[in-house]
């Protein structure tokens, strides 16, 4: 069963550009363009595209914030922008730069007020509060004002909020922005422990595509408002960036190796680079044609980074 | 659901709501006690305001000092208590300009509950208190009997009063998804129209009494229904009826109010990001 699909969808903003002091032209900007996609109960996707592209507007007319000019979606079942109410309930959803709590609240009083507003029964509210606090580690923050609030404990405290009421669908809107390493790890594996514990389908859009790589295996790329992109994070690297790196570290010093199906892009001292076709040749066929040639101390295989397969389909589309 | 349903979810979500905002303001007891006292302060100026106008002019139309108090208070109660459960709903445009509108939305509530829970203003506790003090102390030298038609008729025009400062604070709050910076002509209207509600409707020139009977009906607020009240002549011809017609004006125009305000919900954009 899909929980999100959409189709056709488009959105137009008319934005007016001043030129001179009073005078200004008028123009229609298309944000999203003929948007179509689907995601099943319990995927987990990741939503990413260069600023501008029109991510967070997909996202605000999925959650019912903005009314699309054309196209249909529906959301956990229902049209979002017509029965906004209803769809509250059955979605959470984090924007990185927005807060759900109460500013000069402590913690624990802005999960209790959304219990009041979700009307959440209250023993499923503190079963669902108890495991959030658990995990996320804000058992000694509970009381603290949000204000006081660090941006890890803030944004952990975000999640938390938007849980409370368990819904089917989240979406998350960078959720990881200006976190540290630690608070980005414990973020993450939240995630991938709500997806697989209690099956949440979850939408999530975001620059960090170690987010991607660490919880999704399936990869929406938008770029001026279309998807350019829809499918596995495997199948794009085999797709875009066929090469792998074999990284060898040989007892001597020497010159770069020539061997047969692979490229040496890099030499530093007894350390060699060999670039090489993930399908013509096998990783451990090219270790034996080195091993003829130089004798091998230790040697890694390096995949590609996603991150530089997004942006080289970014520059190819424009 | 239905609609009664509806109304009772919105009140529960609206008292939970109020209740945040009144702790949250109690964490800032001396700085709320300050603005208690200067909300109290600057409603007292208006009304010395009026009093010099009365010492000059002993009689304004056919109306006297304590009369014109007795309109003045009551006027005042009705719009301190629309200020203090709604008003922070003139935060609309910045909302708006900020993006912040966005959480208003992804609640399971009504925009406007959610908006006007938001901030409730305890300082007007203090102008809401000065303006009792001068209608109690008013009324009881205007010399009107205390009957019950007299005391429904009081409590009906309070809170008829405070039902068209709502409605005209929320059709206010409407422009700004419209124009982001409207909020100072909604300022205009709002605090500019409580100034002119504690006047009488005659002393005011032709094209502004029909405006605020007809149009923005202000004059439901406090003059017609204290016509009724203290049992005056009207100098102006207006249907004798329309003394008691302030419910259902204030129905009215609090009705058409809202369907703007969706309307303006329906329009919002958001920012970029």
């Amino acid at each position: 069963m899909n929980v999100v699909e959409t189709h056709g969808l488009t959105k137009n903003f008319v934005v007016y550009e001043r030129n001179g002091l009073i005078r200004r032209t008028r123009e229609v900007r298309t944000a999203v363009a003929d948007v179509s996609f689907s995601v099943a109960a319990g995927e987990m996707v990741g939503y990413v595209g260069p600023n501008g592209a029109g991510k967070s507007t997909t996202v605000k007319i999925l959650t019912g914030i903005l009314v699309p000019d054309a196209g249909t979606c529906s959301v956990a079942g229902f049209v979002p922008h017509k029965r906004r109410l209803e769809l509250a309930r059955r979605i959470g959803v984090v924007f990185g730069q927005r807060s759900n709590l109460w500013w000069d609240l402590p913690l624990i009083e802005s999960f209790d007020l959304l219990r009041h507003l979700y009307r959440v029964d209250h023993q499923k509210h503190q079963a669902n509060l108890d495991e959030c606090v658990e995990r996320l580690a804000l058992e000694d923050v509970l009381k603290t004002p949000v204000r006081q609030l660090s941006l890890g404990q803030r944004m952990r405290g975000e999640l938390t909020a938007a849980l409370l009421h368990g819904p089917t669908v989240l979406f998350l809107d960078e959720p990881t922005i200006g976190l540290d390493v630690v608070s980005k790890a414990a973020v993450r594996d939240f995630l991938a422990d709500l997806n697989r514990d209690r099956n949440t389908t979850v939408l999530l859009t975001t620059h960090d595509l170690d987010d991607i790589e660490r919880l999704c295996k399936r990869l929406l790329i938008i770029d001026h408002g279309t998807v350019i992109y829809d499918g596995g994070l495997n199948e794009l690297r085999d797709e875009y960036e066929p090469y792998r790196t074999l990284v060898v570290d040989l007892v001597t010093s020497g010159s770069p190796l020539a061997i047969d199906g692979a490229e040496t892009v890099k030499v530093d001292g007894p350390r060699q680079w060999l670039r090489f076709h993930r399908d013509r040749y096998s990783a451990s066929e090219l270790i034996n044609r080195v091993g003829e040639v130089a004798e091998i101390r230790d040697l890694t295989i390096e995949e590609p980074d996603i991150e530089s397969v997004v942006a080289k389909i970014y520059t190819r589309q424009t | 659901m239905s609609v009664q349903a509806e109304v009772s979810a919105s009140w529960r979500a609206y008292r939970h709501l109020i209740g945040a905002s009144v702790r949250a303001q109690m964490q800032f007891r001396t700085s709320l006690f300050m603005q208690m006292v200067a909300s109290c302060a600057l409603t007292a100026t208006n009304f010395i305001e009026v009093l010099v106008i009365f010492d000059h002019l002993p009689m304004l139309g056919n109306w006297s000092a304590v009369e014109v108090a007795f309109l003045y208070g009551a006027s005042g109660i009705g719009f301190g208590l629309c200020d203090m459960a709604i008003g922070s709903i003139e935060r609309t445009g910045e909302l708006v300009r900020t993006g912040k509108f966005d959480s208003i939305m992804l609640r399971p509530v009504g925009t406007l509950v959610s908006i006007a829970g938001s901030d409730m203003a305890l300082r007007r506790v203090g102008g809401i208190a000065q303006a009792a003090l001068v209608f109690v102390v008013a009324s009881a030298r205007v010399g009107i009997e205390f009957n019950v038609r007299n005391v429904v008729l009081i409590v009906v025009m309070i809170f008829g009063g405070t039902a068209i400062f709502a409605a005209v604070f929320l059709a206010t709050a409407a422009i700004q998804f419209w124009m982001v910076g409207a909020n100072e002509i909604g300022n205009a209207l709002t605090y500019g129209g409580n100034y002119l509600t504690s006047f009488p409707l005659p002393v005011f020139s032709g094209w502004l009494r029909r405006l605020l009977a007809y149009v923005v009906p202000l004059a439901f607020c406090a003059y017609l229904p204290a016509l009724a009240i203290l049992n005056k002549p009207d100098e102006l011809g207006i249907p004798a009826f329309l003394r008691y017609a302030s419910p259902a004006v204030a129905a009215i125009v609090f009705l058409a109010a809202y369907g703007f305000w969706r309307l303006g919900v329906r329009h919002y954009r958001s920012t970029g990001s």
